[in-house]
């Protein structure tokens, strides 16, 4: 037997915030340094489903109380943070060393489908450079 | 040329970084020689997403070399960090009549892995949850742990030719390669028992070419150009399969018979998710130029043609559109823009068995012809006049007419309508003062019969089902579904400010806010509300001599509402 359908009406909502940082500066002749940091804060999530209009009580065992936590199942609340450091030394006007070091963090406060992603990078790269 | 300089890169902050990390070779021959080395800890699918994470090193090699020779010179741009991250440009010109352009470019891109650990549900027997029943949900992945990814790679080779005739005229001839390669997470449903959902990983080998030819001429005072694209599509992966499981009643397993002749296939193994190989033919015409002193005319017009080879359908494209500008009087200029498009996809017979073929009361035929929900005809007319009013201030107004024409698609249940039909008015303003730069937006948007899913939610609460005539046994084949659910506004208000100030050569600042704020009051389940905000600031500020500072903001928010159906039955 159906009875036609309940129905809840949620709101979603979406947030994020950006913080961004950049230094670039040649303290020496032979020295440029560049510092960048990237911060950011993002969230999404809805309204848990409590205000359910039509024919719950058709059926006795019909639970529209265990909705309430459905929301909370695709929540999703991460923080990630990125330090970039970038090193030119100039040895002459044809020769330089690079160096970088990258640093990124993720926090997965919400884990989903994929599994908790939180997780850390590190990369590195030294270089010589020669112009001719 | 300074002052210029410092504004744009207050505007676009980010440029600064690499402008001084760049240093002093942007316009030199040189070669760099080096090793990296990357390490992840826990999951690294999501923080190094395009990145190699693996703890090695590696060696990495940038080059640029550039040359002339008499009327010849090239120059190669090269960076290769590891076998899945490389890039390379080599353009080569012959005087000022030959010009060719190669480019390469190939990156990783990790896709992650869903474990299904989520998709598990059995019923329950009482209220309370502590008897299982029968129906439930389960999930099996094939390859846990699979570590899912892809490399993309893109190949370009254009040719430039100017052409020595008695009017201005060249050719252009280019070819294109793109190719996705690796291994992906491919899933499977069964509902034939009971909800089983399986996954595994697949190979993932698909090529897209196009070639393209275009001739291009300089007639009086207009730009004519003609070219055709020939694209193809071509998947090199093996098919994959799964096991459909075999239809049976859910609580008992029985009735094998019966639940066989309500579904298509079950008890084999069959093939799932292939992207089908394709080609196209695009054939596009260009004119622009300028009438008198204050007219300006660009049209363009293209034909397309793309072909499933599997299923041997067809879809066309045909496009136009017109633009004239008119400069009225030395601080007003009015334009008319004008666009069309029609899309136009073939039809295709799904022809099925009987539902329920050779059982009591079955025999009901489900055998439909398809029609596609892209065939449509789009067309709209903006006007547009910007006025300047002064040295400081400039104001631009606008008026968009949009129809959104579709052959099979019902956007709107209470009078059946497959059209969706827009106005939007936009009003702006410009300010200049001094070393301050300003901009205030404001749009309307009003639309009829937004795209929505008609007939997407809520099941018809009548009981009154009567059966088929001459049928005791069988009352329908799917409920009537009478609600109607969208994410589309029809009416959106937007309105968005810039403000940028110079306060020195040495230092700048800029800000921005936006706000958007719609609705939906044509659905006949709920009003769907909408709200966004956006808001950034950014400051640039040289220090000294040596060293460039540039500290930045950005947020936004946005709320939408959205409805939750669920039917209510038993049985």
């Amino acid at each position: 037997m159906h009875y036609g359908s309940a129905t809840d009406l949620t709101t979603n909502y979406s947030t994020v915030n950006s913080y961004f940082f950049t230094l670039d500066s040649r303290p020496f002749q032979n020295i440029a340094v560049s510092f960048k940091t990237a911060i950011n804060n993002s969230r999404m999530d809805f309204d848990p489903l409590t205000n359910w209009v039509g024919p719950m009580d058709q059926i006795g065992k019909l639970d529209f109380a265990g909705y309430s936590e459905v929301n909370t199942y695709s929540d999703l609340h991460s923080d990630s943070y990125e330090f970039d450091l970038n090193l030119n030394f100039i040895i002459n006007d044809n020769l330089s060393v690079l160096a970088e070091a990258n640093y990124q963090n993720f926090d997965d406060h919400q884990p989903y489908v994929y599994g908790d992603t939180t997780g850390r990078w590190f990369y590195g790269k030294l270089s010589l450079r020669y112009i001719f | 040329m300074k002052k210029l300089a410092i504004f744009l890169l207050a505007c676009l902050p980010l440029i600064a970084w690499p402008a001084l990390a760049g240093d002093h070779v942007d316009s030199s021959n040189y070669v760099e020689i080096g090793v990296r080395g990357s390490d992840a800890s826990k999951d690294h699918n999501q923080v190094s997403e395009y990145s190699e994470s693996s703890t090695k090193i590696n060696g990495m090699l940038k080059l640029r070399t550039m040359d002339t020779k008499g009327d010849l010179k090239y120059r190669l741009d090269l960076a290769l960090f590891s076998n899945e991250d490389l890039k390379m440009k080599l353009v080569i010109n012959k005087g000022n009549w030959f010009t060719s352009t190669t480019t390469y470019n190939k990156f990783l891109h990790k896709l992650g892995h869903d474990s299904l650990s989520n998709m598990s549900w059995r019923e329950a027997a009482d209220q309370a949850g502590t008897i299982p029943a029968h129906k439930e949900l389960t999930s099996v992945d094939y390859t846990p742990g699979e570590e899912f990814y892809k490399t993309y790679e893109d190949f370009r080779q254009v040719f430039d030719i100017k052409l020595n005739t008695s009017i201005p005229s060249d050719i252009q001839v280019g070819f294109r390669a793109q190719a996705r390669n690796g291994y992906h997470q491919m899933m499977q449903l069964s509902h034939c028992d009971t909800c089983h959902v399986q996954t595994k990983g697949a190979k993932l080998d698909e090529n897209a070419y196009d070639v393209w030819a275009k001739v291009h001429a300089k007639v009086n005072k207009f730009d004519v150009s003609y070219k055709y694209t020939y694209s193809k599509f071509n998947n090199g992966a093996d098919q994959t399969s799964f096991y459909i499981d075999r239809p049976r009643h859910p609580a008992n397993g029985g009735a094998i018979d019966e639940f066989a002749s309500r579904t298509l296939y079950g008890g084999e193994v069959l093939p799932t998710g292939f992207n089908n190989d394709n080609k196209k033919s695009t054939h596009e015409v260009h004119v622009e130029g300028t009438v008198g002193d204050k007219d300006r005319i660009v049209a363009g017009a293209s034909y397309s043609d793309l072909t499933n080879y599997f299923t041997d359908l067809d879809l066309t494209t045909s496009t136009g559109s017109f633009r004239w500008s008119h400069k009225c009087r030395t601080n007003l200029v009015m334009d008319a823009f004008l666009s069309y498009y029609t899309m136009d996809n073939d039809d295709i017979f799904i022809d099925i068995p009987a539902w329920r073929d050779g059982r009591p009361g079955g025999g009901q035929p489900l055998s439909w012809t398809r029609y596609s929900a892209y065939n449509r005809d789009v067309s709209y007319v903006k006007l547009r006049a910007i006025y300047k009013m002064d040295g400081n201030n400039r104001f631009t107004f606008s008026y968009r007419y949009k129809q959104t024409d579709r052959d099979n698609t019902v956007v709107n249940i209470e009078d059946g309508s497959t059209d969706t039909t827009s106005s939007l008015f936009k009003v702006r303003w410009d300010g200049r003062y001094g070393d301050l730069r300003t901009n205030l937006m404001a749009s309307f948007e009003s639309i009829d019969h937004p795209f929505e899913n008609a007939l997407g939610i809520n099941e018809d609460p009548a009981n009154a089902y009567v059966p088929f005539p001459g049928n005791g046994l069988i009352y329908y084949l799917q409920r009537q579904v009478i609600g109607e659910a969208s994410n589309m506004p029809s009416q959106d208000m937007n309105v968005r400010g810039n403000l940028s100030y110079r306060f020195s050569d040495k230092a700048s600042f800029n800000m921005y806010a936006s706000f958007r704020n719609g609705e939906n009051n044509e659905l006949n389940t709920y009003t769907m509300n909408l709200t966004g905000r956006t808001a950034g600031t950014s400051l640039f500020y040289v220090l000294d001599d040596k060293t460039v500072l540039t500290i930045g903001y950005d947020y936004s928010f946005n709320k939408q509402e959205a409805v939750f159906s669920v039917p209510v039955m038993d049985g």
